[in-house]
């Protein structure tokens, strides 16, 4: 399998076309990069990549500052990493999980963390346990301490304290 | 009066298992006397009298503590084992955290420590023994116990309870920041000083506030006098006070930096004691004039 090979494979099959980069790590493992010029291209992808008998390795997302949404799905084929960026401008996606059950949890996280949603998506259920989470929350700025430390956001054991010592 | 015997039974209420290693170790291990006290652990809770709770109590735990507590004989006494037991520690405030245990039982003895030394372990269940004593007799529950055991040194490299040296302390907050565990508050009072506590109880011993304070004012003891009744919970707090002082040149009130600060900035004698007692307006003044008038 080589980056020519899968470029053959989808050309054909999308029909807004999108650009292609080659990369090498230090190691010498190729991957490529493929932009869409239309995110309904995503399925073409999808069955490519379920042809060669490759998996969705994890899926990642962004919100830009016009307000659109970039994400990025992360292939694998028998060791070649193939990326592919999409943007959406209504907060949704077509979902490829039907295609690649692999792109499950990645996809229902999109949907949760930006408020995305995967059209088509099998799965209902929400994934974060924590109900405080509010849909898209990675949409807002969070600060890094509060990120990293989860600082404690009640004072109620404070409160019990400043009452009980002699000042 | 009739000798009491304390039949002990431990629940794990979602701990790392932590403060269960020191226990088995404190349980086992001949110097820590717990035989001394006649305990007897026992493998089923109906026959228990004492029990001892690790953990911050996690929502998927709370069902087997509140059965637990249905089965005790009575009288009973609680002993919590560990910074999760007491306040919840790093677990503050989780969702999945339903503790710390006091919300659903009636604690009696606390120890804290993340996790606690094996003496302080020891000590707290024999204050939790002397507790079951006096309930068995039918008197109230003491404010104050003796402590039993004496020494709560740890070696050289262990943190124990966190202090502060309050001439070094500059109020920066920046520990205050970077504690993981809600366990120091900074506040300012009306007449220009500063309040720094540490409630032990919340700590966890991880050090991150001596290691980022730029004055190495607060810092670890190696003590390990953790154990504490109930009515101790709150009241278990490190008061530092932090002042303002009047500049010996114009008089104004300023926060001094740390005399640490100090020497490692300025280490000619004679312009250290140039910068002594002023504020940083004037220190400013004074240094340039030294430099170029
Ligand atoms: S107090 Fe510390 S050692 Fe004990 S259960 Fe909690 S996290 Fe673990
Ligand atoms: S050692 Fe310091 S930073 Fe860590 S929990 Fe205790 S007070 Fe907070
Ligand atoms: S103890 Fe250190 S870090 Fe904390 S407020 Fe004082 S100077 Fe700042």
């Amino acid at each position: 399998m080589n980056i020519e090979e899968f470029n053959n494979a989808i050309k054909s099959k999308t029909f807004a076309g999108y650009e292609l980069k080659e990369d090498k790590d230090s190691y010498g493992n190729a991957s490529a990069w493929i932009i869409l010029n239309d995110k309904k291209d995503i399925e073409a992808v999808a069955n490519a990549v379920k042809a060669y008998k490759g998996r969705c390795i994890v899926a990642t997302a962004y919100k830009n500052h016009s307000g659109t949404h970039t994400v990025i799905y992360h292939f694998d084929i028998e060791g070649l990493i193939i990326n592919v960026q999409l943007e959406t401008d209504d907060q949704s996606i077509v979902s490829i999980t039907p295609t690649l059950p692999s792109a499950n949890w990645a996809e229902r996280e999109i949907r949760e963390m930006y408020g995305v949603e995967p059209i088509g998506h099998p799965d209902k259920d929400r994934l974060f346990l924590d109900y405080s989470l509010a849909k898209g929350v990675l949409n807002e700025y969070i600060s890094l301490s509060k990120m990293q430390l989860g600082v404690s956001e009640t004072d109620i054991l404070w409160e019990n304290v400043n009452k009980e010592i002699k000042q | 009066m009739s000798k009491v015997i304390p039949k002990l039974f431990r629940i794990n209420t979602g701990s790392c298992n932590g403060c269960d290693v020191e226990f088995v170790a404190t349980a086992f291990v001949d110097k820590f006397q717990l035989d001394t006290l006649g305990i007897e652990l026992v493998s089923d809770v109906k026959d228990a009298n004492l029990l001892v709770i690790t953990g911050p109590l996690s929502a998927r735990s709370e069902s087997f503590l509140k059965n637990a507590l249905g089965k005790l004989k009575k009288p009973f006494v609680v002993v919590g084992i560990g910074t999760c037991s007491v306040s919840c520690g790093i677990f503050r405030d989780s969702y999945a955290i339903n503790g710390p245990i006091d919300k659903f039982v009636e604690v009696d003895v606390n120890i804290a420590g993340c996790p606690p030394r094996p003496q302080s372990i020891a000590e707290g269940i024999a204050k939790g023994v002397k507790v079951l004593e006096q309930k068995m007799h039918g008197e109230a529950t003491p404010k104050a116990i003796d402590t039993i055991f004496k020494d709560f040194s740890a070696p050289e490299s262990f943190r124990g309870r966190m202090s502060l040296n309050e001439e070094n302390c500059t109020a920066c907050r920046t520990c205050e920041t970077v504690c993981p565990s809600n366990a120091i508050e900074i506040s300012s009072t009306d007449d220009g000083w500063f309040v720094h506590k540490i409630w032990h109880n919340s700590c966890c011993f991880c050090g991150n506030c001596a290691y980022f304070c730029p004055t190495d004012a607060i810092f670890a003891t190696n003590s390990f006098d953790t154990a504490k009744l109930q009515s101790e919970k709150f009241s278990d707090v490190n008061i530092g006070y932090i002042d303002y002082q009047k500049c010996s040149c114009c008089g104004e009130m300023y926060m001094p930096p740390s005399q640490g600060l100090l020497n490692k900035s300025y280490i000619y004698n004679n312009v250290s004691k140039l910068n002594e007692r002023i504020c940083s307006k004037c220190r400013k003044e004074a240094n340039f004039k030294r430099m170029y008038a």
